[in-house]
Order: C-alpha cells, then sequence, then structure tokens
C-alpha cells in the first residue's frame, strides 16, 4: 500500500524539476517525498541533481574582464550622435 | 540593482541621454556578454555582440514598452543579435551527443548511491581548472539555444519566464530544456568521477 502511495522511479525523474522548485502539487509533493525516503536510489538521483548544479554554478560561472565595460563606452562614444550640453559616453 | 537607479532612469533612456546610456552598459554588460559568449563560445564575437546590442537598445529605445525588465529586453535584443551571429558563421552548436533516455537515467541513479557525492569536495579529485575547463567543454557539446536557457536560468538566476521572454519561447519549453541540461551535465560528471552505468 504504502509502495503504490509513494509513486513510481518514473515520476520521480518526471518531476525533479517541479519538485525543486516548488511547483508540484500538494499530494504529488507528498507522494514524491515518501518515494524518496523508500527508494535509495532515487535519493542518490535527486542529491546528484542538485550536486551537478551546485558544481556548474561554482565552476562555470567567470566573471568577465571590467575592461571590456570600458571597450563597450568606447565603442558607443564613437557612434552615438553628439548631443547638446550631454557628455559623450565614455569610460 | 536598477531599484537603486533613479526613477526617471528610463525617460532619460528615452531621450537618449547618453549617461543613462552610461549607466545601462555598467549595469548589464556582464550579462549580456555572458550570454553571448555561452552561445557562441568565442570571445571576441561575444564582445562585439554585446557593443552591438547597446548600440541596437541606444537606436531602439523608444520601442521599450516596459512591460519586461530592461534587463529583460535587453538580453533578448544580445540574444537575437547572437543568434544572427551564430546562423552567419553557420554554426548554431553541435547537437546533444545521444540525448538520455530513461533507461541510462535509471542505471546512473542505480550506480550513484554508492559513490562519494561529488558535491562535497571535488577538488580533492580534480583542480579548480579541471573541473571548469571538463564542464565547459560538456556544455559545449550542447545546442546554443540549450547553453543559454542554462546560462539564464542556472547562472544568472532569473526566473523560467524571463528566460521564456528572452528566447522567445514558452515557459514549459524552458523547463523543458533545462532539465534536458542539467541531467546531461549529472551523467558527464558521472563520467568524470567515475561510476558504472555510463556508456557513451
Amino acid at each position: 500500500m504504502m509502495k503504490l502511495l509513494a509513486g513510481t522511479h518514473a515520476e520521480v525523474r518526471e518531476f525533479l524539476l517541479d519538485y525543486l522548485e516548488r511547483e508540484l502539487p500538494l499530494l504529488k509533493r507528498w507522494q514524491f517525498r515518501l518515494h524518496l525516503l523508500m527508494c535509495p536510489n532515487c535519493s542518490a538521483y535527486l542529491s546528484r541533481y542538485r550536486s551537478s548544479v551546485s558544481l556548474a554554478r561554482n565552476y562555470l560561472d567567470d566573471p568577465p574582464p571590467p575592461e571590456l565595460v570600458d571597450l563597450t563606452l568606447q565603442f558607443l562614444a564613437q557612434r552615438l550622435p553628439e548631443q547638446d550640453g550631454n557628455a559623450s559616453p565614455t569610460p | 540593482m536598477s531599484s537603486q537607479l533613479p526613477d526617471d532612469w528610463i525617460e532619460r533612456l528615452r531621450a537618449r541621454e547618453h549617461e543613462a546610456f552610461n549607466e545601462l552598459v555598467r549595469l548589464h554588460h556582464g550579462a549580456v556578454y555572458r550570454l553571448a559568449l555561452r552561445m557562441l563560445r568565442h570571445r571576441d564575437d561575444a564582445q562585439e555582440v554585446a557593443q552591438e546590442s547597446f548600440l541596437a537598445a541606444y537606436e531602439g529605445i523608444g520601442g521599450f514598452a516596459g512591460r519586461a525588465s530592461l534587463k529583460t529586453w535587453l538580453l533578448s535584443i544580445a540574444y537575437r543579435k547572437t543568434v544572427d551571429r551564430l546562423k552567419r558563421r553557420g554554426d548554431e552548436g553541435a547537437i546533444i551527443s545521444g540525448v538520455l533516455d530513461d533507461s541510462e537515467l535509471w542505471r546512473i541513479a542505480q550506480s550513484v548511491q554508492n559513490l562519494t557525492d561529488w558535491g562535497v569536495n571535488p577538488e580533492q579529485h580534480y583542480s579548480r581548472t579541471q573541473l571548469s575547463e571538463h564542464l565547459g567543454t560538456s556544455l559545449g557539446r550542447l545546442p546554443a539555444d540549450s547553453r543559454a536557457v542554462f546560462e539564464l536560468r542556472d547562472l544568472q538566476g532569473l526566473t523560467s519566464q524571463e528566460a521564456a521572454d528572452i528566447l522567445g519561447i514558452s515557459e514549459g519549453a524552458v523547463r523543458v530544456r533545462l532539465h534536458r541540461v542539467r541531467q546531461y551535465l549529472m551523467r558527464e560528471l558521472q563520467s568524470l568521477f567515475g561510476g558504472p552505468g555510463v556508456h557513451r
């Protein structure tokens, strides 16, 4: 009976994103949690899914070099029309 | 961030005041450049797209209706410019190498529970540079549109609705793509850190 209420492995994988973003309806959320309690595979899967996102954030999130902002301002300063009483874009 | 700007900022942009545009560049260059770089994977091209996007924003500010945020509007210009550039290059992104099917996902699920979680201390196994390179290369195998979804949602922290507005697709499509990219990265990390159940 508990197994029936807890939903399936496929449902866990299908609704993973909704679960993490708290967009599952209450009953589905409850079924999801029950399934995770009973299934070490799905529980490990969820943990890896979370870790993957966090790892990607840590290792892919490079801020661009600040000098690129200055280059963009210089680019615009050369192309925007001059304005009366208004300075052209400068870095 | 934009909440710290003066109330009349948008009006000053509409009046095409240069200093207001300077501020727009300082605030949003990073987001624009990163989206272009994630899709183009070429620094000079990404910087050129960023510059062209700000110029287009200056020319098109009269069409900014204010329904979306200024950042979303600007990123949608950058996205279109980036797609144009990809088309000119004849490169709209490589296709994902082998879409994950349900049986493969299940194999991963079965295999991970006995392994150390790679999220706990990944630099015990690989250097920061190695991890960045591996993840960057893996992401580079995905289509540019999928990389854009991942950049906007997971790296820049926009909502699915904002990403959908920028990319011109439905919110549901954003969520499906994001989920697939995350699953793909999970497989790539599984492959890097070892463990059964990963075959390509």
